[in-house]
């Protein structure tokens, strides 16, 4: 979206709001992390089209980071819990420990 | 010191138990050596110890148990009581310093540190609004931009639920002020059709650069321009409501984490405090 001098009603932050969910649902289904610059999927280009659109190009680029982040940390998160896990699940099965 | 010795000897009687109430099957067992049984032989030599100390004569030697003992029992009654004294004379000592310290340090925070300071902008009908305007009714302030993604929105919507609802709590409006961080794009017509979406009082203020920067100052609140474009940028900022009182004075802050209901909760309880030391305050109003 080019930038207007007007700043974004309710109205159009709501359809920014909502292509901007419909574009990462996609890619979350795809199991693609996207990430800000990474080429677009195919399936997801016109709903990519329709985010880019919807919302300021200032916004497309804070979402994508902030999309990012969350998923960096989700990552990290996912990746504590499961060796904590395997540290567990070490100790129940009767293995030898130091 | 007789009343005091007789009080004690009574105590000390009462507290002895009687001979007759040991019903235990071990000692009756045994009662023909019953009086000579540790457990009476042991009674007996406190019952006399007792006599000793609280006797008035003078110690007298006795098999194997040499000299009355220095401390007599009222000296150390006494004794417990001074100290006794002592320790609650020192905690109420350091309790008022305590209150002291901490009502000062209030002060400080309500007047030198954040806010209750002269700023100067401009309303959204182009009219000159300074902080004399807030005056006599609380206020609540929020520091944001109208091209805001997705915070602005947010908290604005928050502030607009939780004064309604401190509203229907109290019967007290308070106001809700947005003032502007964007100076070069915001103006009071940008900014007077961005507040009245979220709520029919959201007061909008904006200012050149060199006002918003010192009311900003006031509020410590932190502000910066994000990106290389001249047209379409964001600005960073520090995400905090702060309430004032009636007498323009800084109350206390809200972060991002605080909900509508605990605003509203919060506020509610800050308009109740005032109205109860401050009767000429909505005179005709009944809290509960």
């Amino acid at each position: 979206m080019s930038s207007p001098t007007d700043p974004p009603s309710k109205n159009t932050r709501s359809l920014c709001y909502r292509a901007r969910d419909n574009f990462y649902k996609c890619v979350e289904d795809l199991g693609i992390d996207f990430k800000p610059g990474s080429p677009v999927p195919s399936q997801c280009k016109v709903l990519r089209q329709t985010f880019e659109n919807s919302c300021l190009s200032s916004w497309v680029e804070h979402f994508d980071q902030q999309r990012e982040a969350e998923a960096r940390k989700s990552k990290f998160l996912h990746r504590v819990i499961n060796s904590k896990k395997e540290e567990l699940a070490g100790g129940l099965t009767g293995k030898p420990q130091s | 010191m007789r009343l005091g010795t007789s009080l004690v000897r009574f105590m000390l009687s009462s507290a002895t138990p009687s001979t007759s109430y040991i019903s235990s099957p071990q000692l009756t067992a045994s009662s023909l050596a019953f009086n000579k049984s540790p457990y009476v032989q042991i009674l007996n030599h406190r019952n006399h110890i007792m006599h000793r100390l609280l006797s008035s004569e003078p110690a007298r030697r006795s098999g194997g148990w040499g000299q009355a003992p220095p401390l007599s029992f009222q000296m150390l009654l006494v004794g417990l009581m001074a100290g006794a004294g002592v320790l609650a004379g020192s905690q109420v000592y350091i309790d008022t310093k305590m209150q002291k310290a901490m009502q000062t340090t209030q002060q400080v925070a309500g007047k030198a540190s954040v806010g209750g300071g002269a700023f100067e902008l401009v309303d959204t009908n182009n009219k000159p609004f300074t902080d004399k305007d807030l005056l006599g009714e609380f206020a609540l302030l929020y520091f944001g931009f109208t091209f805001c993604p997705d915070i602005c929105p947010e908290e604005l919507e928050k502030i607009a639920a939780a004064v309604d609802m401190v509203e229907a709590q109290t019967g007290v409006k308070i106001q809700p002020v947005f003032i502007s961080v964007d100076p070069e794009r915001d103006t009071p017509a940008k900014v007077k059709e961005y507040v009245k979406e979220f709520h029919p009082r959201l007061l909008g203020l904006t200012g050149d650069l060199e006002s918003i920067k010192r009311v900003s100052k006031l509020y410590r609140v932190y502000f910066s321009k994000t990106g290389e474009s001249k047209t379409d940028y964001l600005v960073d900022h520090s995400i905090i409501h702060y309430l004032i009182n009636p007498e323009g004075e800084f109350v206390t802050f809200y972060a991002k984490s605080y909900t509508a209901d605990n605003l509203a909760t919060s506020m509610s309880e800050n308009v109740r405090k005032w109205k109860a030391s401050h009767p000429d305050y909505h005179p005709t109003l009944k809290l509960t």
